[in-house]
């Protein structure tokens, strides 16, 4: 897809983007917290209860059925136990994106908002997939499905004219959007991704996700949890769920369907509990403050 | 035989392969029967897929007629138009097929 020389390209958009968006402040506190071993619950809770937008997002979050914990909880200290720091962070990441996404001019409006939910319903995908795999991070898988399209939402956002172009084609050829990229841009929101994550410092299999979802072969240390995203990507989209800016089902990887090792019978299943999941996650979301 | 997810799993049904646990531990054996108990013990192990005897009455359960609205089939037809020369693109579809059909179903209502 993309030629080896593609580098160039990249500088040529940090050039252009001025103003990238930044992660808030509370996330790199809380992310010093999580990283630090001596801190507790209570040093997170008090972070936490100091932000009342989050505290109302953690408290709905782990009385959704995403956790389906049997007891209400109301307490952010319980909350922060239950949930872990980690996802505790991942939830933190969720929640900054969201804001991302929830941006200013109405024209742009409906097409972030299909995004986002083509992007919630890979997370829901992915989480699922994980499920049956047995894959012990499950939060991470969510917030990989919610990110791997990010580069998108900067395309939109920070290069209007580029975007306009890609979706022109889209529309008029009946294409993906990564190969309209590939052939007006020369790069793709993929390559636009990466480069948002390594500013951020998210983690480094965060990062290979949101870099390889189309091509999982070139995730090298995290395959697994990039074609797990992959086929995420693709399942949420056989299901309508929002839209990645086309309506064209990107070809299934052949090298990251054989490393899950999922029967084929499992995909009805699969289907059926994300159709399940997705309204359910699809409320906490979008009805937080 | 057939393979079926563990959330398909009915007390009667009976296994045609041993079941391990993830770290090798014999759970049950070619030829035992399920019972609810069992079933249970099984999701406790974490057991996803279980190969079955077979697959008469458990293949019509896992592949309801296909009486999918022509509206739903074109869209997915058109969607996946180009990739389904693979097979597993190909359940996708179906199966994306049997979920639109319920949800414009549920809608409906």
């Amino acid at each position: 897809m993309k030629n080896e020389s593609g580098i160039p390209d990249l500088t040529r958009i940090v050039g252009r983007i001025e103003d990238l968006p930044t992660l808030p402040r509370t996330f790199l506190r809380i992310t010093e917290l999580v990283n630090n071993p001596r801190s507790s619950a209570k040093d997170l809770a008090k972070v936490v209860t100091d932000d009342q937008v989050l505290t109302v997002r953690l408290l709905r979050l782990v009385n959704s059925s995403f956790y389906g914990f049997p007891q209400k909880i109301s307490t952010v200290t319980s909350a922060i136990v239950l949930l872990g720091f980690d996802a505790m962070r991942n939830l933190l990441l969720t929640t900054s994106i969201f804001d991302l996404f929830s941006n200013r001019n109405r024209k742009g409006r409906l097409r972030l908002e299909k995004l986002w939910d083509h992007s919630l319903g890979c997370a829901v995908g992915a989480k699922v997939i994980g499920n049956y795999l047995r894959y012990d991070k499950i939060e991470e898988l969510f917030v990989s499905g919610l990110l791997h399209d990010i580069g998108k939402i900067v395309e939109m956002l920070f290069l209007p004219k580029d975007f306009t172009k890609v979706t022109s084609m889209v529309e008029s050829r009946d294409i993906l959007m990564v190969t309209a990229e590939n052939y007006i841009l020369g790069y793709t929101h993929a390559d636009i991704g990466k480069f948002l994550a390594e500013k951020w410092n998210l983690p480094p299999k965060l990062e290979s996700v949101i870099a390889n979802h189309h091509q999982p072969g070139l995730s090298e240390r995290f395959l697994q949890e990039t074609a797990i995203v992959h086929l995420a990507d693709i399942l949420c989209r056989a299901l309508n769920m929002g839209s990645g800016g086309d309506r064209k089902i990107p070809p299934l990887d052949r090298e990251a369907w054989e490393i899950l090792e999922l029967e084929l019978s499992t995909i009805g299943p699969i289907l059926e509990e994300m159709e399940s999941e997705f309204e359910d996650v699809r409320q906490f979301v979008r009805h937080s403050p | 035989m057939i393979s079926v997810g563990i959330n398909r799993l009915k007390s009667g049904m009976v296994l045609a392969k041993p079941v391990h646990s993830l770290h090798g531990v014999l759970l049950l054996d070619k030829g035992d029967e399920l019972t609810e108990k069992n079933i249970w013990m099984l999701k406790s192990w974490g057991v996803s897929q279980i190969w079955l005897e077979g697959g008469h009455e458990e293949k019509k359960d896992l592949q309801p007629e296909n009486k999918i609205k022509p509206s739903i089939r074109e869209e997915l037809r058109e969607k996946f138009s180009g990739v389904l020369e693979d097979h597993v693109m190909a359940e996708i579809m179906r199966a994306a097929g049997e979920q639109l059909e319920k949800r414009l179903l549920k809608n409906e209502k």
